[in-house]
């Protein structure tokens, strides 16, 4: 794990710490901080591509179901499907939607989240164009404010919706179904099939001698030690990815910052014994943890989440620490401070947004240190439960190349791991020059 | 110091204490019967004390480990000490190896860059260095096993290990040869990820360094640029890198588990592995004990080293 | 000033690829040392290599002779079957008046394929083999608690009685003949002549008291061991070769486990602390036909002819164990015939295995081998019977029934595996043939868990009385095979609307859930155990909470008393009845289904003679090297 410590590390020691200076860049009173920040980072056609590359992680987690699925999208059987009690169902059931009824609480969870996305998306956009034109621009204030409702409906719906939704097992082999000639069962008479008709924990069947199969028609990436279709798991797996990366982070700051917060403000003695602690938990053996926490819980996809983002926030709080030192110097805290606000409202309201801002970029190089423990996890036999479709776990699955090399299994999943964290280290580089543009400005 | 030390083992220790299967033992082989577990308990048992309460388990390790005492395996039947001198030579020659690599392409890279900073270099560089960075490991790992130590590929590289499996007709060159020709796949492996910031360290360096008085007054004096640049700018500038060595020499022990365990390398990241599957805690403690005294030392070597290198920085 | 930084500068830089250099070169030289040192011995031993030819002359002469002794007096040709020929005249094989069992053997048999005989058969030549992990100690009885250490004792180590490797019938070995009493309480065993150890000193019944009690010794660190021997009341000397143990009980593995016992010399071993014996981890005498000469730490082991052999002359000059632990290195030392055996502990891949075994080139100059022994594991899906959903056998049935064990075996396998009708070896006498497996029919199976009164819920599980079908499958976290197996098994079981969750553990965790009997269902493996294997510890309802082995918590009453009668039937035509109906109730209940029997299989160098496998496995002791061929001198 420590393969990844260099560049984390180096978020502290670089110069990037510097207050973001946006008023030197202010060319026109409307532009404010984060545009100036957004324009200097889109100028630059890497950090586009890379953007573009994990918006299309995004949309490929959220449509993924519809687009590697067993289940038709929809279907007729030849015989009407039977109720509980064994009697034909009425005609106007006999058009199932099998895809459509077999999506999980996740897919609808990202599904929601999705529409979320695009819907803020598109308020900006409006903003954005309002303001091209000429035309009067609707205060940044309530787009946030439309954002926040936005997120809020989202978060709502995606609690719901794990709560109330129970996912549907789906006993059917479409494959043998839709096969002509296939035997006992009721064949479907029609049915439309997504772009690639296999799931991502579907199988061939064992008899049809089909495992560790290398890439052919059927199968454009070859076939796993299950008969599984490699592009299929493939697309689940940016899934996987990006739910570790994401999810995992958010953890590590929430703890990270908070507690870096509370060490940078009330320095002394709470610093000292804090930093201590920090010092403490970043000589635990790592991986011992790792596997002590993985054999109590288990291999569940949350609970790894969770660890990574548990083991991932001494980093973030010594970092966070750094700036508090500094920004307790700034006036406006003095005038907080003066005007006897209450500490929360100080370390929370104050501070932690103008602390937080650096702290941005260290979240994408975050994330994409996440993906790269993920897969070391799996590499060492603790990683996500199969049959889930992760890269890391796709990429230990080909095996050991000193014994059977399947280049196929190894090449296209270590190929997007590399990419996305690619993508993300990029970004985040291209944060922090855009944040800091002190070193591209020298001479 | 001492106090966060204690804290440290005392850690450890419920951590390692807390790990499930402990009474059961961990089988290497498969399913142990009964009989294979009561006595696997019975040895753990005698080896750690596991019958008297946590505190003194925890008062009694401590003893030992004072005394130099690290205990002894319970899957090699070995002293610990025994086993880490045993592994160590080799994962601490590798991570050498792979950082004076590191050291020697990344800091020329760094200047290069700083001198042709914005000019296609600099971005190339950075982007490359990024990407390496970027590269998983297994997964360069897996690639370079599969492709350049399989005949059916490229066959140039032994597949596993540090030596050839019969060594004992080997003169001392050839036997130096072997080694270096075994080490050649994991340091590669272990050395791409290293760059990037280390040549980013070493651009930001010098771009510091530029932007001080006194290359302004070198300029003045009339120097040439190469002159301020070689002499001055350059020399200075090489601190920081001095002192982030500090920092790397923890991970020199441990930093390279992936690449063990790909190369079949017996080094102490495997070491490690196993006897953590294997529940062979006194590995686990005296290992971990070692290299958080370690980490400890450097932390506070790097705080030295900062001080040396900048007086400005003074503690307390 | 210019000139002074610059050279602090190079001094610095200097001096710091000098350090790192250094610590490089050293640790490459340090290597080098150890090994400069082996060379020296090698010469050293390779003075003697002149008598050596001389010795292997005179033994060429001696097998001609006792060759052609042997044809005489027993009158068969060399082409008469090897069951025949392994007879040796005055073998005593009876039931005494008062019910005992006494067997005779005055002489050791010759090895079953009678490799001695042969034209080509020659002394001399090495034969280096793997061990796959360096043994941490060799000391006997401790050092079995870890494969390679047991791997390391087996040419030194020798037992009261040996198992023919062909007929699996076991013989007097280091005893010239063994009392086995009516009630199966007293074991007796008279201590052959002439044998001795090492060193050249006789066997007494001492010895045996010795190596018994060693064993027996609460602070010798061979727990796992000892367990073997709760049962023995006691072993007493009777004379200076009788010995004879009293069991508690009468038990049918106990000729096994007693005779089995390795003996060590008393005057070697000797010891007043457990302690003291634990520490002597390199010691390591015995009577067998080698001995350790040297044992290189981290390179080699090497074992050297014991010259004072009491029986037939060994026939390798040397054994060398190498440690090498990957699988791949292993292969390629093997193919540059650095290594003369892959096989046991580290096998070649099946899928190498194919590839290899049918390339003519390696068939020119390798043997390959695909063969099963008695211990071969066994792969199985345990149902907690304790769980509403596998209470009942019908269920369960179903269950086996969507699971395609042969084209488990098949493609998963690669055929390296044999389908099982019951918990013994398919291919030992414990099996009933007769058996018949379960069919894969998931459509029949389904038909039964509908008759078992399972219906499709609301989202698609099954369900009976309120209770879903869904449980998790606990399986042991990174071993391949297993992870793919389950997931297999996942897919089908969802086919017939079962919920399936894989929830891996590592070895340790998973074993705890086994004893603590939390879990719904597992898949695992059991290994070991000889040619004929004790039910009890799985399937008797008294191992369900008494430190047994039964997870899945299988009661049937009629299986219990079969158990029990089986244990103490010393006859071996009864038992085997015995086991053949408990077989018939097991496979009945289906609280395991049965997945497959592991097989193995092995590459040998093509030098070797008389390599192929017995029904007991592979018997590298046989093997012989023509003298034409041979390679090391």
């Amino acid at each position: 794990m420590s393969e990844m410590q260099p560049l984390a590390r180096g978020d502290v020691v670089g110069p990037a710490g510097a207050m973001p200076r946006a008023d030197e860049e202010l060319s026109g009173p409307s532009r404010t901080f984060w545009a100036v920040v957004g324009r200097a980072y889109w100028r630059r056609a890497m950090n586009r591509v890379a953007t573009w590359w994990v918006g299309f992680i995004v949309a490929l987690t959220v449509l993924v179901p519809f687009l590697a699925n067993e289940a038709p999208y929809t279907a007729v059987m030849k015989l009407h499907p039977l109720d509980a009690q064994g009697k034909p169902l009425p005609v106007f059931w006999a058009r199932e939607w099998p895809l459509f009824r077999d999506l999980t609480r996740v897919d609808w969870i990202w599904l929601v989240w999705g529409a979320a996305i695009v819907a803020i998306l598109i308020m900006g956009r409006r903003r954005g164009g309002a303001r091209e034109q000429g035309g009067e621009e609707s205060p940044r204030g309530r787009w946030l404010c439309k954002a926040a409702v936005v997120v809020g409906v989202a978060g709502a719906a995606s609690i719901a919706i794990a709560c109330l939704k129970t996912d549907y097992l789906d006993a059917r082999d479409y494959h043998r179904l839709a096969h002509v000639g296939a035997g006992e069962e009721a064949q479907m008479k029609e049915a439309l099939f997504p772009p690639l008709r296999w799931g991502y924990a579907d199988q061939e069947p064992l008899e049809a001698n089909r495992l560790f199969k290398e890439p052919s028609a059927d199968h454009l990436l070859g076939t796993d030690q299950n008969g599984r279709d490699v592009l299929s798991r493939l697309l689940w797996g940016a899934r996987v990815v990006l739910e570790i990366g994401l999810v995992s982070e958010v953890i590590a700051l929430a703890i990270g910052s908070v507690y870096g917060a509370l060490m940078g403000y009330f320095v002394g003695k709470v610093d000292l014994l804090g930093m201590r602690f920090v010092e403490i938990v970043e000589a635990v053996p790592l991986l011992f943890l790792l596997i002590t926490i993985v054999a109590v819980f288990g291999r569940q996809f949350f609970v790894l989440m969770v660890i990574i983002g548990v083991t991932g926030w001494t980093g973030i709080a010594r970092f966070v620490r750094a700036e508090f030192l500094r920004i307790r110097q700034a006036d406006y805290v003095a005038a907080a401070k003066a005007m006897g606000l209450p500490l929360r409202s100080i370390l929370f309201r104050h501070m932690l947004p103008n602390g937080l801002t650096p702290v941005i970029v260290s979240f994408t190089f975050g994330v994409a240190g996440n993906i790269v423990s993920e897969s070391i996890l799996s590499f060492l036999g603790i990683g996500v439960e199969p049959p889930t479709a992760s890269w890391g776990a796709m990429l230990a699955d080909a095996g050991d190349p000193g014994v059977v090399f399947r280049w196929w299994l190894a090449l296209a999943p270590g190929l997007m791991i590399f990419l996305t964290v690619f993508a993300y280290n990029i970004i985040g580089e291209g944060l922090r020059d855009a944040i800091d543009p002190r070193l591209n400005k020298l001479e | 110091m001492v106090p966060t030390l204690i804290g440290m083992t005392l850690l450890l220790f419920v951590i390692v204490r807390m790990a499930p299967g402990l009474t059961t033992g961990g089988g290497q082989t498969g399913e142990m019967s009964r009989e294979a577990q009561q006595a696997m308990r019975e040895k753990m048992t005698q080896r750690l004390h596991l019958d008297k309460p946590l505190p003194v388990q925890y008062l009694m390790w401590l003893n030992d480990s004072l005394h130099g005492n690290l205990g002894e395996s319970i899957q090699y039947n070995t002293k610990v000490w025994d086993l880490i001198k045993e592994r160590a030579p080799v994962t601490i020659v590798m991570n050498l190896i792979s950082s004076l690599i590191v050291y020697l392409i990344a800091i020329p890279g760094g200047m290069l860059a700083s001198i042709r900073r914005g000019q296609a270099f600099d971005v190339g560089w950075s982007l490359l260095t990024l990407a390496l960075f970027s590269l998983p490991i297994i997964w360069v790992g897996d690639m370079l096993l599969g492709f350049f130590a399989n005949p059916r590929y490229i066959g140039w590289f032994p597949v596993a290990g540090t030596h050839a499996t019969s060594t004992e007709w080997l003169t001392s060159w050839q036997y130096a040869g072997d080694y270096l020709l075994h080490m050649v796949l994991p340091v590669t492996t272990l050395s791409l990820g290293g760059f990037a910031y280390l040549s980013k360290l070493q651009r930001a360096a010098i771009l510091d360094n530029l932007g001080l008085d006194y290359v302004r007054t070198a300029r003045a004096k009339g120097l040439s640029e190469r002159v301020v640049m070689v002499r001055h700018v350059f020399r200075n500038s090489l601190l920081p890198m001095i002192t982030v060595f500090a920092g790397i020499i923890p991970s020199l022990l441990g930093g390279s588990v992936v690449v063990e365990r790909i190369f079949s390398i017996k080094g102490m990241g495997d070491l490690v592995v196993s006897a953590t599957t294997a529940r062979d805690l006194p590995i686990v403690q005296g290992v971990a004990l070692i290299s958080s005294v370690i980490t400890l030392v450097c932390l506070l070597l790097t705080d030295i080293c900062y001080a040396l290198a900048d007086p400005r920085v003074s503690y307390e | 000033m210019d000139s002074r930084f610059t050279l602090k500068d190079a001094v610095f830089v200097l001096l710091f690829i000098v350090v790192i250099g250094a610590v490089v070169f050293a640790g490459w030289m340090f290597h080098y040392q150890e090994l400069r040192l082996t060379a020296v011995q090698q010469t050293v031993s390779q003075l003697g290599d002149v008598q050596k030819q001389q010795l292997a002359t005179l033994s060429r002469m001696e097998i001609l002779l006792r060759s052609g002794v042997r044809v005489s007096a027993t009158g068969e040709g060399s082409g008469a079957g090897t069951q025949a020929s392994t007879q040796v005249a005055g073998v005593i094989r009876r039931t005494e008046a008062d019910g005992s069992q006494y067997v005779y053997y005055p002489e050791v048999p010759d090895s079953p394929r009678q490799p001695d005989k042969r034209p080509d058969y020659a002394y001399g030549d090495w034969l280096v083999q793997n061990l796959g992990m360096e043994p941490g100690k060799v000391t006997p009885f401790v050092a079995e608690d870890d494969m390679s250490g047991a791997m390391a004792d087996g040419p030194v180590l020798e037992s009261l009685v040996a198992q023919d490797p062909q007929t699996e019938e076991w013989f007097p070995y280091l005893s010239d003949w063994y009392r086995v009493s009516a009630d199966g309480l007293r074991l007796t065993f008279h201590l052959r002549k002439g044998v001795c150890f090492s060193d050249g000193k006789p066997m007494t019944a001492e010895d045996v008291l010795f190596s018994f009690n060693t064993v027996m010794n609460k602070d010798v660190d061979c727990a796992p061991l000892r367990s073997y021997y709760d049962k023995v009341k006691s072993c007493r000397k009777i004379d200076e070769r009788t010995v004879e143990f009293t069991m508690k009980e009468p038990y049918f593995l106990a000729l096994e486990f007693v005779g089995g016992l390795s003996i060590i010399p008393e005057h070697v071993y000797k010891f007043t602390t457990g302690e003291e014996y634990n520490q002597r981890s390199s010691l390591l005498v015995g009577s067998g036909p080698y001995r350790l000469e040297k044992w290189e730490r981290g390179q080699q082991m090497v074992y050297v002819r014991n010259e004072k052999y009491w029986g037939d002359r060994p026939t390798f000059d040397r054994l060398v164990y190498r440690f090498i632990s990957n699988a791949q290195a292993q292969l390629q030392s093997f193919l540059n015939e650095q290594l003369d055996y892959v096989g046991e502990p580290i096998q070649p891949d099946p899928e190498i295995y194919l590839q290899y075994s049918q390339d003519p080139s390696f068939q020119k100059k390798f043997i390959a081998y695909k063969y099963s022994q008695p211990a071969a594991m066994y792969m199985y899906l345990g149902w907690n019977c304790d769980r509403p959903m596998f209470q009942d056998k019908q269920t369960r049935r179903a269950l086996t029934m969507l699971v395609d064990r042969r084209a488990i075996i098949e493609q998963m396998l690669k055929g390296f595996g044999a389908e099982m009708t019951g918990p013994f070896n398919p291919r030992s006498k414990q099996n009933d043939s007769t058996i018949k497996a379960l069919p894969y029919d998931p459509a029949g199976a389904k038909a039964m868990l509908a008759a078992a009164g399972w219906r499709a819920g609301a989202d698609g599980v099954l369900e009976r009385d309120g209770t879903k079908f869904e449980f998790n499958l606990s399986l042991r976290t990174g071993v391949p095979i297993r992870e793919q197996i389950a997931t297999y098994v996942q897919q089908q079981f969802q086919q017939a609307g079962i919920r399936v969750h894989l929830t891996p553990y590592e070895s340790s965790v998973l074993l705890d859930h086994l004893n603590k009997r939390e879990f719904d269902a597992v898949l695992a493996g059991w290994g070991g155990g000889g040619v004929e294997s004790d039910p009890k510890q799985i399937w008797s309802s008294e191992s369900i909470a008494n430190a047994g082995s039964n997870h899945v918590g299988f009661r049937n009453a009629e299986a219990d008393k079969l158990i029990a009668e089986g244990e103490r039937t010393i006859d071996e035509e009864k038992r085997m009845e015995i086991w053949h109906q408990f077989q018939k109730i097991v496979y009945d209940e289906q609280p395991y289904t049965w997945l497959y029997s592991e097989q193995d299989c092995a590459f040998i160098n093509g030098r070797f003679k008389n390599t192929e496998p017995y029904p007991t496995g592979l018997s590298p002791l046989d093997w012989y090297v023509p003298a034409v061929e041979q390679k090391y001198r």
